[in-house]
């Protein structure tokens, strides 16, 4: 009864198909194991692990037939990974430790850390996708995307110093013009009694004045369109200047120094 | 004159399963007469034996009372273990477990820690004399009937060794409370009239007094007890009683003395039986049981210790009961209550280990689950748990459906075998057995046994694969068999899947016969399954096909013709199971053999197709056993 001595559990966890061993390992037992990992492989599983911590003896055969198992699972894209600490399977497998997935236990294989979370995840992907990469590709893909991200956020930040700088010089534009309306409205409305009485005789000067009202105007109406959309809102709790009448006549204070 | 020593050991046990409640009453009231004979006889001293786990849920005032009874010196405490373990049928570490949980519970209660181990129905094994060492059990009581007869009227005790550890032996008289002598002080004379003293001249005389936890409603077992402490009380020049530590340290010890691993069958028999386990192993049931007890033991010992798993460990000392093991008037595993309950700790626990171990979908084991050399495959999900064993014609040997913890195929063979053969269904009763039977075979024709086997794929091994996806589990049993027709033997080769899918409670099953010679073949494939409803005893179990109904599972026999669906409806398990086939088939049913008269062993039931199968053609039939919950009725007995 040497050929089936071998006790196997085979139980999905994780996403992954485990295969438990326990007993004698005998070369006997080698096409019926390779069998049934060949039969998991057909049912489309590609990520097997093959816990051999209950494994009591193994047979010089033995690490040859999952090298060979793990050849075919890598030609299917799959991963073949191996669970041991116990000196018997380590000592059968230690010539080829260097080419084999080993973990000393299961607690060890799940929690890899955030690289091996991440790895896990990526696997998962990848087969729900069907897409794959190759190791350096997806290195290079990586280096691109870091390199695309890091040059967005510096164009942003560039940009949004710029149009920091025009909305301060909007607001005190906006601000100088409101304290020029202000004051053109009480000097108009001085100057109207006035000019009521037909006091003001020389009266040249007033086109010129009106002339650089407009200006003033059309100076202010156009440095406001300017304001970026991602520029901060007007603030509506501060009294709007009111509307000057085209024809007002009015003087021009003096402008604020560089304005 | 030096007095002759009686110890008067007290052992109540549990004849039968008792829900909660009652079986806390019962305790109770033990309790409640026990401490009513000590302040009746408050001269004599009294040896109680008592499993940890009842001494738990006795009333906390009973037991300060006897905690103060023991402090004034008039009681001694002997362990049995947390529950009545079955030392020889146990994993040995689940006993010592159960062992060491049994004297730190009763030291923890009682305040004081047992010196004395009393095994249940005497089971003894020598290799168990460390675990007692350790534990600080100096002493085991024994009784008369296991030691060799030259020894037996020696009334004193005897050492014992294994590996270099010794413990002392004390033979003890057992008496049962039904069968107990009427006139004690003539018994007593007459004992110690024959008995032979140790080397100090003083005989003691140990009787082990049994009485049951429920008791027959016209039998006291407290009167004999207060006659015998009455008589002893009246000859006080003659007899005086002591506790079991106080023989110890006043006599010396027999002799060195080697006893076997034994048991006595019946608690008060006067001979033991040393081949138990063959007589044991004689039939099925109780095999099955101790290996399914051996199998979830296992996979605890392998795990850390956490506090599930302690949950789960008394579960497991619950169901290595003995009293649930050998065959009783009214418990044993020949009782369905009985074993259905062991099943239930088993299949708890399992499901325990199940979340635990986080498991998705379904899983398939092949080992050597019967212990026999060969492998079987035991396929599970949340739902539903297989064994299959390929070796024995690719049989079901146990079903369980796990939310409502019922092994269905939990089925009795009252047949012996005739040598101990357990680990082949020559008599079990397996399910997805498959006869090939003439064309034109009858119900009544078979259920006569005048139907030949024409097949040979009953009890023959299979060739058998697993396949296992995210999803489901299978598995594939091949046999290249042939059959008989007109006295020639033609080839017929048989496929049959089991799957179970995803956490589905419902067991596909599907049947290809082949046919690989040209000659035409026409037969009847009739797939026999038998299951076991623990409401059938009490008319709550009945099977429904369409329009008809059999509502008496224990005396009736039951046939319909091109079923697609029928359905078995337990309302004491709560379950109901209902099979389909994806084309009509015959249906026969009837009570296992040995049921009948009230007894029930559980139910056969055949699912017969007629086969067509011209040269190189296949034949296929699908079907499904789904497992549903139903209404619970009646009493269910969940003791703890």
């Amino acid at each position: 009864m040497r050929a089936e001595a071998l006790d196997i559990t085979i139980q999905s966890r994780d996403g992954a198909v485990w295969l438990h061993l326990a007993g004698p390992f005998h070369a006997e037992q080698a096409p019926n194991i390779r069998e049934k990992i060949l039969s998991l492989m057909q049912d489309g599983n590609r990520e097997i692990i093959v816990d051999l911590n209950d494994v009591t003896h193994v047979d010089t055969g033995v690490p040859s037939l999952f090298l060979e198992l793990l050849n075919t699972m890598r030609a299917k894209d799959g991963e073949l990974r191996f669970i041991f600490k116990n000196d018997a399977v380590t000592k059968a497998f230690a010539p080829y430790r260097n080419l084999l997935d080993i973990h000393p236990d299961a607690e060890e294989l799940m929690s890899g850390g955030l690289l091996g979370a991440l790895r896990r995840r990526t696997q998962v992907l990848f087969r729900r996708t069907g897409i794959r990469l190759s190791r350096p590709v997806a290195i290079f893909l990586l280096v691109v995307l870091c390199s695309l991200f890091v040059s967005l956020a510096f164009i942003i930040n560039l940009q949004s110093r710029r149009i920091a700088e025009q909305s301060r010089e909007v607001e005190e534009l906006r601000q100088w013009r409101q304290s020029a309306v202000a004051e053109l409205d009480k000097l108009t409305s001085r100057l109207k009694p006035m000019e009521a009485l037909g006091l003001l005789p020389d009266t040249s000067e007033l086109p010129r004045i009106r002339r650089q009202i407009q200006a003033l105007r059309q100076k202010t109406a156009a440095a406001t369109p300017r304001a970026p959309a991602t520029a901060p809102l007007p603030d509506t709790t501060k009294p709007q200047a009111p509307q000057q009448p085209a024809d007002a006549d009015s003087v021009a204070p003096t402008p604020p120094a560089g304005g | 004159m030096k007095r002759n020593a009686i110890s008067l050991l007290v052992h109540p046990y549990r004849n039968i399963l008792l829900p909660p409640a009652e079986l806390k009453q019962a305790v109770d009231s033990f309790a409640d007469s026990q401490l009513k004979l000590t302040t009746e006889f408050p001269n004599v001293r009294w040896n109680l034996c008592l499993p940890a786990h009842l001494v738990e849920c006795m009333d906390s005032i009973l037991l300060s009372k006897l905690r103060e009874v023991q402090k004034r010196g008039n009681l001694e405490w002997l362990c049995c273990g947390y529950t009545e373990p079955f030392l020889s049928f146990s994993p040995v570490w689940l006993t010592q477990e159960n062992i060491r949980m049994g004297v730190e519970t009763l030291t923890s209660l009682t305040g004081a820690k047992p010196m004395g181990f009393a095994p249940p129905y005497s089971n003894w094994e020598p290799s168990h004399i460390p675990t007692l060492d350790a534990h600080g059990l100096s002493y085991a009581v024994l009784s008369r009937a296991l030691f060799p007869a030259a020894s037996r009227e020696y009334l004193g005790y005897w050492a014992t060794e294994h590996m270099g550890t010794s413990v002392l032996l004390f033979p003890v008289q057992m008496v049962h409370a039904e069968s107990a002598p009427a006139d004690v002080s003539e018994w007593l004379e007459s004992v110690f009239s024959r008995g032979k003293p140790c080397s100090s001249g003083i005989k003691t005389l140990c009787i082990d007094y049994l009485l049951p936890l429920a008791p027959k409603p016209a039998v006291n077992p407290f009167d004999w007890l207060r006659k015998a402490a009455g008589a002893i009380e009246q000859s006080l020049l003659q007899y005086q009683t002591v506790r079991m530590d106080e023989v110890f340290t006043e006599s010396t010890p027999l002799g060195l003395q080697y006893v076997a691993a034994n048991l006595v069958f019946n608690r008060e028999d006067a001979e033991s039986a040393p081949i138990f386990q063959d007589y044991l192993h004689t039939f099925d049931q109780v095999g099955l049981m101790q290996r399914r007890l051996m199998e979830v033991a296992e996979n605890i010992r392998d795990r850390d210790s956490t506090k599930q798993l302690t949950q789960a460990t008394r579960q497991l000392f619950l169901a290595q009961d003995i009293n649930r093991y050998l065959p009783a008037r009214v418990s044993g595993f020949a009782d369905g209550d009985d074993r259905l309950w062991t099943y239930r700790r088993l299949i708890e626990v399992e499901e325990q280990l199940h979340d635990l171990d986080d498991l998705k979908g379904g899983q398939i084991r092949i080992a050597d689950f019967m212990k026999n050399g060969s492998k079987s495959a035991v396929m599970s999900n949340r739902a539903l748990k297989v064994y299959i064993d390929h070796r024995s014609g690719g049989h079901v040997m146990e079903l369980d459906y796990r939310p409502r913890r019922v092994n269905i195929c939990a089925t009795y063979a009252s047949t012996r075998f005739e040598v101990p053969r357990i680990v082949t269904p020559g008599v079990s009763r397996t399910s997805f057995v498959d006869h090939v039977l003439a064309p034109d075979a009858r119900w009544e024709d078979y259920a006569a046994g005048s139907v030949p086997e024409l097949g040979d794929f009953v009890g023959t091994p299979f060739e058998y694969t697993v396949k296992k996806t995210s999803d489901s589990v299978k598995c594939v049993l091949v046999r290249n068999g042939s059959t008989t027709v007109s006295d020639k033997t033609l080839p017929l080769t048989m496929e049959k899947v089991f799957g179970l899918d995803r956490d589905t409670a419902s067991l596909s099953f599907i049947y290809h016969l082949t046919n690989p010679s040209l000659i035409p073949l026409t037969c009847t494939l009739a797939i026999e399954v038998s299951l076991y409803l623990p409401g059938a005893e009490h008319g709550e179990a009945h099977i429904a096909a369409g329009k008809t109904t059999c509502t008496d599972l224990v005396n009736e026999r039951f046939a319909a013709s091109d079923l697609t669906r029928w359905s078995l409806v337990d309302h004491r398990a709560g379950m109901q199971i209902i099979l389909s086939a994806q084309k009509p088939v015959d249906v026969w049913c009837w009570p296992c053999a040995g049921s009948g008269a009230g007894v029930y062993h559980g139910t056969t039931m055949m699912i017969v197709s007629r086969v067509e199968l011209s040269g190189g053609t296949p034949w296929k039939l699908m079907g499904k056993l789904e497992c549903r919950k139903a209404r619970t009725k009646g009493k269910v007995i969940d003791a703890c």
